[in-house]
């Protein structure tokens, strides 16, 4: 599957879901793509399939989420843990589908690489959009290892080290 | 350790901290399988469009039909106390999509160089990577069938790797096993570090 694949189905599950009272996706997989995405309420831009693919219903350009952009206004390693804050918790005051579908997935703390491959994306759309959102208030970002030349770092390795003993 | 953008502590819920290891070698060389023994969730592939990182790098003028490529990179996740996640990341197999390696390496405690001793050659490349970066690595030879084919001075030798980097032998399928050769690698960065900035800050 490719990622552009997957991004249409993620949306169109969305759509699904969106009907009932939202939970965290599981899978990005519709069971009927074809019908929802004409009646997908989703404000991002859905085009419809071109020759290179002509099993698609529907795909999203990955890029359309992030309005072309592909760098991150903020500096987000692959690791770096996000979670929803209070304020994103409001999935209601969300206008946007793809600020949504993170909202609900970062309920518990996951991070960047996981939202990307959970809402089938290229890292560099992940990133954009999580930029966003933690700029504006909807999700938090957690602390990340920076292999820094302070005492922090050791301290660090060693809690490391301690719960792998523990596993 | 450095806080990134908002202030997690003084948010609701947990605050959470998250460290990473990479896993290097050769195609086939067990990196997948290696995550998986000790990953909580099954080894998860993110994908990067090689576009978006490698303008300029990769020439796609060859093939102008193919507009995106993907680069994928396998990882798992351990979780190691209630606020303290690492993750695992496999590099990307392929040689040319090596502007991913620095994504990669940035901040990571260091690296498991994952060996097919019948493939030597193949660990090559991650070792210079890792020693170029200045990133602390383990030499962990995956014992395929438990066979051990070469002995480890040998494969000392062959690898050029200095008297200092652990070389120890692993079963990639073996939770224990896979445990043992992250507990090393974590010793040894610790080691490095003190050794690097003095014991006198520990």
């Amino acid at each position: 599957m490719s990622a552009e694949d997957g991004f249409a189905d993620v949306l169109n599950g969305l759509t699904l879901r969106g009907r009932g009272k939202r939970k965290m996706i599981t899978s990005p997989l519709a069971e009927d793509p074809v019908e929802l995405a004409w009646t997908s309420p989703c404000s991002a831009p859905v085009v419809t399939a071109t020759d290179e693919d002509p099993a698609d219903a529907a795909i999203v350009r990955p890029y359309a989420w992030t309005a072309g952009r592909t760098k991150s206004t903020m500096d987000l390693p692959l690791e770096t843990m996000v979670s929803t804050s209070e304020h994103g918790e409001n999935l209601d005051a969300l206008t946007r589908t793809e600020h949504r579908c993170v909202a609900e997935l970062c309920v518990e703390p996951t991070s960047v690489a996981e939202v990307a491959t959970l809402l089938s994306v290229p890292l560099g759309v992940a990133k954009v959009l999580l930029g966003d959102m933690a700029k504006a208030g909807l999700v938090i970002v957690h602390k990340t290892a920076t292999g820094g030349d302070n005492t922090a770092h050791l301290m660090l390795m060693e809690r490391v080290l301690s719960g792998l003993r523990r596993l | 350790m450095d806080s990134v953008g908002f202030d997690a502590d003084s948010a609701a819920g947990q605050a959470m901290t998250s460290v990473k290891i990479v896993v290097g070698g050769g195609f086939g060389a067990g990196k997948t399988t290696f995550v998986g023994s000790v990953s909580e969730i099954k080894p998860l592939t993110t994908e990067a469009l090689v576009t978006e990182a490698s303008e300029g790098i990769d020439d796609l003028e060859a093939t102008p039909d193919k507009q995106t490529t993907t680069v994928a990179m396998d990882f798992g996740r351990v979780s190691l106390d209630r606020d303290l996640v690492l993750y695992l990341f496999g590099t990307p197999g392929q040689e040319r999509f090596w502007f991913m390696w620095d994504d990669l390496v940035r901040g990571a405690i260091g690296a498991v160089v994952l060996t097919d001793t019948r493939r030597l050659a193949d660990s090559f490349a991650p070792i210079d990577f890792f020693e170029d970066r200045g990133l602390p690595y383990v030499v962990s030879l995956n014992c395929f069938d438990g066979k051990h084919t070469h002995a480890i001075d040998e494969v000392r030798e062959a690898l050029a790797v200095p008297e200092t980097v652990p070389i120890l032998r692993c079963d990639a399928r073996d939770r224990d096993s896979v445990k043992r050769t992250l507990i090393t690698m974590v010793e040894y960065a610790m080691e490095q570090w003190v050794a690097f900035h003095g014991a006198e800050v520990s």
